[in-house]
């Protein structure tokens, strides 16, 4: 049964039977339009003339003998220059395969591109091949593969602790001669920033309780607030802040040798959570010492990260 | 000598896998023997393209040595005389793009020609009016082929006149088969008008 097309589709499909691709189906179904459809047919009729015409004006343009003549001998020249290429240097290859420059700048264009990606993101690697210490990925690379703790060598777990500068610690020191007692010990919490300033301290633990306390620690806690350090140095040599507990310490010998408080103590390592007062050891009297040498007074620094 | 045995011929018969086989070879008699059985083909397609003869020899003769440099890539990916249109077709184009660059601030539309040189001429032997109108016609539909877009007019020269299928036309044009279809529309859509204006 043929399937019947109205003139829309059959005009569409008009071509294709001129041309010969349809398929037999829509070729029965075209033809059968045109049995009974006047105006397909027509227009069917203007492509034919068109194809007619056009390969009527073709043959006329191409029919010429000396046409003929000259292709034969363009073509034999052709053939000699084959021949001679043959023969050819690589240079001259090279020259010609770029005698068609329509894709090449194009194609350099591209090709510098590429490289100027390359190099910047080369660039970009080097900058971050080397690895902060406090990066996260420096973080995670040490969770996954924790390295031994190294003893200290010199400080607080490489970290060289802040020391106080030798004229401050006797001043602050001799801050304790214009109280009467002869023993006093002051434990002060401080805060050393990465410039050797102190702030941020407090008086943990002092002497006695005596009526000249509150006189005698502002006294003190103004003496803490004057000190300059030498600030706490990091591994990379990076000043650093420390929160330390500086013990100031006035000790006296009455009887016997003279008592002379080692300089700064480095007690081991106190959780930070929960930091506790150093208490000074007791001071110890040295039998070598002479009895009439002065009485000695000296700070001693006690440090808790 | 190389071995044309490796390449997969799909598209191409025994007799041009061996012509192209003796002439990426060096074999000078193969080499004439596929610019004779093509020339004819490739001068009358550059010709119908360019629309000037000597434009169409230069062309062909490009054609020719092109097809040479490059004949050893040639896989068979479809039959020879396809893939020699197709290079035709670039070499036209490219042509053409440099014509237009070079020409551009010369060219004279085909209405001022006619203005100041008069109409085509159609032949001073008497003719039937019946075959001086039909070859009127013809010049006509041929000067309105001209003025087609390129891709239009290559579709329509390679289909018509050519007489190549609609997968050859996409091949050489390096397009789909229902790009073909629309170009060729679109190409006698106009042709067709102009045909309808000669009736009036």
């Amino acid at each position: 049964m043929t399937q019947y097309v109205g003139c829309d589709h059959a005009r569409e499909l008009l071509e294709g039977l001129l041309d010969g691709e349809l398929s037999m189906t829509d070729q029965l179904a075209v033809e059968s339009h045109l049995r009974w459809c006047r105006t397909c047919a027509l227009h069917l009729d203007d492509l034919r003339h068109l194809g007619a015409s056009l390969r009527h004006e073709a043959a006329a343009k191409q029919g010429d003998a000396d046409a003929e003549r000259t292709v034969a001998a363009v073509h034999e020249a052709v053939l000699m220059r084959v021949r001679a290429e043959q023969d050819q240097s690589w240079g001259v290859r090279v020259r010609e395969t770029f005698s068609d420059m329509r894709l090449f700048w194009p194609a350099l264009g591209a090709t510098a591109a590429v490289a100027v990606c390359v190099i910047a993101a080369g660039s970009v690697l080097q900058a971050t091949g080397v690895q902060r210490q406090e990066s996260l990925a420096a973080l995670i690379s040490n969770l996954s593969s924790p390295a031994p703790l190294k003893p200290a060598e010199d400080g607080f777990f490489g970290v060289a602790i802040p020391r106080p500068n030798e004229d401050d610690a006797e001043r602050t020191g001799g801050t304790l001669d214009a109280f009467p007692e002869d023993d006093l010990i002051f434990f002060v919490r401080a805060v050393v920033d990465a410039e050797g300033r102190v702030s941020n301290y407090d008086v943990l633990l002092s002497g006695d309780g005596g009526a000249q306390r509150s006189v005698r620690d502002r006294a003190v806690l103004d003496a803490v607030a004057q000190t300059r350090f030498v600030a706490a140095q990091g591994n990379m040599g990076r000043s650093r802040a420390f929160d330390m507990v500086w013990v100031i310490a006035k000790a006296t010998a009455v009887v016997g040798p003279v008592v002379e408080i080692a300089a700064p103590v480095i007690p081991a390592p106190v959780a930070k959570a929960a930091p506790q007062p150093e208490v000074q050891p007791p001071s110890v009297a040295d039998p070598r010492s002479s009895t009439n040498r002065p009485r000695f007074r000296r700070p001693t620094i006690s440090a808790t990260a | 000598m190389k071995n044309a045995g490796a390449i997969s011929w799909s598209a191409v018969d025994t007799r041009e896998a061996s012509l192209i086989a003796r002439c990426t070879s060096g074999d000078e008699a193969a080499c004439t023997e596929l610019v004779a059985t093509h020339q004819r083909m490739v001068y009358a397609l550059g010709l119908h393209l360019l629309g000037d003869r000597d434009e169409a020899l230069d062309l062909s003769q490009e054609v020719f040595l092109r097809v040479f440099r490059t004949l050893s890539s040639f896989r068979g990916q479809s039959a020879l005389r396809t893939w020699i249109y197709r290079i035709v077709i670039n070499q036209a184009r490219n042509r053409q793009r440099w014509w237009r660059r070079r020409h551009r601030a010369s060219q004279v539309s085909l209405d001022e020609h006619l203005q100041q040189c008069g109409d085509v001429d159609s032949g001073t032997i008497e003719l039937p009016d019946r075959l001086l109108a039909s070859k009127e016609t013809a010049a006509r539909i041929w000067q309105a082929l001209e003025r087609l877009p390129f891709d239009q007019r290559t579709a329509l020269v390679l289909r018509e006149i050519d007489g190549l299928r609609y997968e050859e036309i996409a091949f050489s044009l390096g397009v789909a088969v229902g790009t073909v279809k629309s170009r060729l529309t679109r190409a006698r859509q106009a042709l067709r008008a102009e045909l309808l204006g000669l009736r009036t």
